[in-house]
């Protein structure tokens, strides 16, 4: 019966194709589309590293072999394929390399919930056979088993333990990426940029992992199809929903929550996938605070949260037309209440007037993205990815009081006060992404853009009313500033075959700016190269010049959302930056592999503030605030991992060097402040069986610099200030950095068929404190030793020096 | 639900704590250095300072004796005749004769164990010529607007000589102050680098040409004697390596995030190769009395 069976399914699957094979020849049927029927017919899934190419014709006869055995004989023959059945599973491989791809039974267990979807399951571990350097590909299977700071997995935390990333500042959501100054990385979400990713001062990055897909991290060799900014792209993709079932998460863990659903709203054609978190630290705050303001004349009230919600509709027209509807929202929003009542008597009249003053401050930020993603096939070697989309930062500071005095029985007077300082930088953008393959030889990407950048960096408003018994009096006070710039760009790039050995990626960007009476225009040439040498090593090399036309403004390094961006102008011009980078990379044998990679980069037009004003920079004077610079950095990165079914360890090192060249501070160059010579991470995981794993991860990295005044004259009388003198920005060498996460998470199968996590993590397990703020703490020391009648010491401030974490979360 | 709460303190109880202490600051390879002082005015003569400084780690007995010092200043390229003097601190007073506007001024000072240094400077011209305008608000908030030919890559300086002759005869002089203080500035958003220094301890506005050849000097008066008030101008022209000079001290200063690693450095500059310390030049003019 079966071979009947599978017979009658053959015909019924094949018919349409062979009609169409006769009637318009010229659309003859890809391997790919081929390998779907199998996959249909024989319920297996197929294995493939990335770079093959199956989206070649398949020029064979009509597959009416019985077995899978001929079938895949039939489809592979003469297109230089190899394949190898393991079970459910049919690895290809190149003809002409022994090397099969090796992630592939983690991969397959980690996309079970949507193998019945993605009918060919390709291999994720897209970095192994890149032709780019500096690329890492993070998927959904890190995130589920990785390092939880405060139970939530993060992008960005995962992202700054890679090699070339320093952190900056303890705790903050900080990338500097080979040399880069934090504000030159290019956030996608979706392909839409993102210009604020982090919530609670970087505690948490707005990126949800729940939803995401996989995250493509470049820090050099960038192809063409990304720009915008200098020193590295972060291109996280979100997940589709379930077009067959419904699933989800729910997760509590010490700070926050999340849930996440997927599931079809049209079976097989239209599905949904939404994922929201919330904090719930103001549930424990605000019953605190009351509680310690109970029958007091003085009460506070602090409140913190943060939410973000991922929500996308995607339709499927057909196979090769889909239409996705997603929106992003995410807010922080901190606030500070402080009352206060009190009762004055005046003797001589016995009269008792009563006052209660009220004062608040707030402060609120928070991105809106929403994108319209048209993914069209024009033909079996020619897709269209097009988008239209909105992405809105902003953010908030306000403050109000409140004043009121009842002095009589029939008089009350009252003053309320409010004010708001508010920033915004939006984007409107169009976007049109062409993939098409020719050949077996070339895959040319090619595209446009268009983007409005509406940047409105200080609203500020005051509003005072004044009520005097029967007299009302209201003032008001609102000012805004605002500036538009137009950012055009268009690209190229063709990853070409050239022969069996050598692939290249070749290409090349043009953006503009178009602002206020100024236009610049700039190209900028990538090329990378990969270089097989034998089936387990390849060299790669690359350069690649970014452009950024636009400038974050900060008065500091703290990453505030204070912060706000405006474009280049006839003063500031876009900056840039070049970079060459090569290595060699090895997968040894025992599944160890071996990555060395060395670059060299150069940076211009960088700003670093003057320095003068508070936390707001002064948007009147920002370009007057800025001094412009250069930066260049080099070193050398190295990954050694090793891996087998239950365990996985990885180990990171980084000798790198950063400078700059800010003329107006120093003449010659000097240590950036996350010049951090060496950077060590090590990470390791153990399945104890299918229901227990822990996980380790220790970082090193030198101590950063600050500036101090570093050289001193003895005061010239005793009890006087000696005078101190600084020698270059960046001098003093702050202790070295390091800390062990340590986490388990205990997994357990509910009498539904759930999956239940417990996750329990440590971070900074050993508790040391690492720098936040230091300084040079100067105080007298009137011993016989010290003719200086001063000492100087170093003092660090750490902050946190241990976090628990818990969380408890139900895939269902 | 008593457990939970205990529970959640416990667990909450590490994010509010923070820890401080003290590290070594004598691995960041600092040497001591050869440091120079000195404003050198046109058409006086100049003075200019050396000493040996030490790395702020290096307390105790640290010897600041110059050993062996060497020192040569070359105008225009050929060598100056200077004499030395000592001073506290052990350090030298370098002496020489005046300097006109344009002289380019070259020195070079080492000394046994010390790396040698170099510096350079070029003495400005006098203050262009200008006219100022005297305004006093509703709130007895003074300004002078002082307008004057803009020359590139130029940078002015000013402050405010305030002279009240009592009806008593008597006369109080001084410097008036910037209106908001030294502690909180008004920002004039028309001028680029506002900046509020003092030279001499005795504040001075400083700006340079993106100030579009106008700029308004807000002050303010704290005497409160009566009788005649006179005001004048104090005028410098500043060499770029001292307006740098004294922006980067007013950034020391008046930026809250300077000594805490969390801004960025504008406030180190040294023009000093190899050392510490400042060597550049002004001139300075003053304007006549204007009586209130």
């Amino acid at each position: 019966m079966k071979p009947l069976l599978k017979t009658a399914l053959t015909l019924i699957l094949f018919l349409p194709l062979m009609s169409g094979v006769s009637a318009a020849t010229d659309k003859l049927p890809t391997l790919r589309e081929q390998m779907k029927v199998i996959h249909e017919l024989f319920d297996v899934n197929f294995i493939y590293d990335s770079s093959l190419d199956l989206d070649i014709p398949y020029k064979g006869q009509p597959m009416t072999g019985e077995s899978l055995e001929a079938c895949l004989e039939a489809l592979f023959k003469d297109t230089g394929i190899n394949y190898e059945i393991n079970r459910k599973y049919v690895v290809l491989t190149k003809a002409d390399s022994k090397k099969k791809p090796k992630d592939y039974t983690i991969l397959i267990e980690e996309q079970r919930d949507t193998l019945s979807e993605s009918i060919i399951t390709a291999l994720i571990a897209k970095d192994l056979n890149t032709t780019q350097t500096g690329f890492k590909k993070i998927d959904r299977k890190t995130f589920d088993s990785g390092f939880a700071v405060m139970s939530s997995p993060d992008i960005i935390k995962t992202i700054q333990q890679l090699p070339g990333v320093a952190s900056g500042t303890e705790l903050l959501s900080g990338m500097y990426v080979r040399g880069g100054d934090g504000s030159d990385n290019l956030y996608l979400l979706d392909g839409v940029p993102l210009y604020q990713v982090s919530h609670l001062l970087g505690l948490f990055s707005s990126f949800n992992t729940d939803v995401t897909e996989s995250v493509d991290f470049y820090k050099s060799g960038f192809p063409a199809r990304y720009g915008g900014r200098l020193s590295s792209v972060v291109d996280v993709r979100t997940r589709e929903g379930d077009f067959n079932e419904y699933h989800g998460l729910f997760s509590i863990g010490l700070l926050d929550g999340r849930l996440q659903f997927e599931g079809p709203i049209v079976k097989g054609k239209t599905s949904f996938n939404i994922g929201l978190r919330r904090s719930w630290i103001d549930v424990l705050t605000e019953p605190v605070c009351l509680f310690i303001s109970r029958n007091q004349d003085r009460d506070y009230r602090i409140k913190y949260a943060f939410w973000d919600l991922n929500a996308g509709i995607t339709h499927k027209f057909a196979d090769d037309n889909r239409l996705s509807l997603n929106l992003y929202g995410g807010r922080d929003a901190a606030k500070f209440i402080s009352g206060e009542k009190y009762t004055e008597k005046e003797n001589v009249l016995e009269t008792v007037q009563e006052y209660y003053n009220e004062a608040g401050i707030g402060l609120e930020w928070g991105n809106f993205i929403t994108s319209l993603d048209w993914d069209y096939k024009f033909a079996d070697n020619h897709e269209l990815e097009a988008k239209a989309y909105f992405s809105r930062y902003a953010s908030r500071f306000s403050f109000n009081e409140f004043i009121r005095q009842d002095a009589m029985e029939d008089i009350r007077n009252s003053t309320y006060k409010n004010g708001v300082n508010r920033s915004r930088t939006s984007d409107i953008g169009l976007k049109a992404d062409f993939s098409w393959r020719p050949s077996d030889r070339h895959h040319f990407r090619y595209g446009t853009s268009l983007q409005l950048h509406l940047y409105s960096p200080e609203y500020l408003g005051e509003n005072t009313v004044v009520n005097q018994g029967d007299t009302l009096k209201n003032d008001r006070f609102s000012e805004d500033d605002f500036k538009k710039s137009l950012e055009p760009a268009a690209y190229i790039e063709d990853e070409i075959a050239i022969g069996q050995n050598l692939t290249a990626n070749l290409g090349l960007r043009y953006s503009a700016i178009i602002t206020e009476g100024k236009a610049y225009h700039s190209l900028q040439p990538r090329a990378a190269l990969r270089l097989d040498l034998g089936d387990y090593t390849s060299i790669r090399a690359s350069y690649s010049e970014m452009v950024q036309n636009d400038h974050q403004i900060s008065t500091n390094y703290l990453a505030l959302p204070t912060n706000f961006w405006m474009p280049s102008t006839d003063r500031i011009a876009p900056s840039r930056s070049r970079q060459i980078s090569a290595g060699a990379y090895f997968n040894l044998p025992h599944n160890i592999r071996l990555n060395v990679e060395g670059y060299y980069k150069t940076m211009s037009n960088l700003l670093e503030f003057k320095g003068k004003w508070g936390i707001y920079p002064p948007i009147h004077l920002w370009e007057k605030a800025v001094v412009i610079g250069k930066g260049r950095s080099w070193g050398m990165e190295t990954e050694l991992s090793w891996s087998d079914e239950n365990t996985s360890l990885t180990a990171y090192y980084t000798l790198s060097w950063s400078q700059r060249l800010f003329e107006d501070f120093h003449p010659k160059w000097y240590n950036d402040r996350n010049d951090n010579r060496h950077k060590l991470t090590l990470t390791g995981t153990r399945k104890f069986g299918k229901r227990f794993e822990m996980y380790a991860s220790w970082n090193f990295h030198s101590g950063g610099w600050i500036t101090a005044a570093s050289q001193t004259l003895a005061p010239e009388h005793i009890g006087d200030s000696p005078q101190t003198f600084y020698e270059k920005p960046n001098n003093l060498k702050l202790p070295a950095y390091h800390r062990l996460d340590v986490g388990m998470n205990f997994r357990k199968t509910t009498r539904r068929g759930n999956e239940s996590i417990w996750n329990l993590s440590l971070y900074n397990a050993y508790c040391y404190p690492n720098t936040f703020i230091a300084y040079i703490d100067q105080s007298y020391d009137f011993t016989k030793e010290n003719i200086m009648g001063y000492k100087f010491v170093g003092e660090s401030f750490g902050l946190v020096p241990l976090l628990p974490s818990f969380s408890y979360t139900l895939r269902f | 639900m008593k457990h939970i709460f205990k529970s959640i303190l416990l667990l909450t109880l590490p994010l509010l704590s923070g820890c401080r202490y003290s590290f070594d600051i004598n691995d960041s390879g600092l040497e001591p250095r050869i440091c120079v002082m000195s404003y050198i005015c046109s058409g006086e003569k100049a003075g200019i300072e050396i000493y040996k400084t030490v790395p702020v780690y290096a307390t105790g007995n640290a010897d600041m004796t110059l050993v062996s010092p060497s020192y040569s200043l070359r105008c225009n390229g050929e060598e100056v005749d200077i004499s030395s003097a000592e001073v506290p601190n052990d350090g030298l007073m370098l002496n020489s004769q005046a300097f006109k506007a344009g002289d380019v001024l070259e020195l070079t000072v080492g000394a046994e164990g010390l790396e040698t240094v170099t510096a350079r400077t070029t003495v400005p011209g006098s203050f262009p010529e200008f006219t100022q305008t005297y305004g006093l608000d509703e709130d007895g908030n003074r300004s002078i607007i002082i307008e004057h030919k803009k020359e590139a890559g130029s940078y002015y300086g000013a402050n405010v000589e305030y002279r009240i002759e009592g009806e008593n005869g008597v006369v109080y002089e001084g410097f008036a102050f910037p209106i908001e203080g030294y502690d909180e500035i008004s920002i004039d958003n028309n001028a680029y680098s506002p900046v509020v220094t003092y030279i001499n301890d005795k504040h001075i506005f400083v700006w340079d040409d993106e100030a579009d050849g106008k700029y308004e000097i807000k002050f303010r008066d704290n005497t409160i004697s009566k009788g005649v008030r006179k005001y004048r101008l104090h005028l410098y022209k500043l060499s770029e390596e001292m307006y740098r000079k004294l922006n980067a001290e007013y950034d020391a200063d008046s930026n809250p995030f300077a000594g805490l690693g969390l801004s960025s450095p504008s406030f180190t500059y040294s023009n000093i190769d190899n050392g510490a310390g400042w060597f550049c030049a002004y001139s300075k003019s003053i304007s006549d009395w204007m009586i209130e």
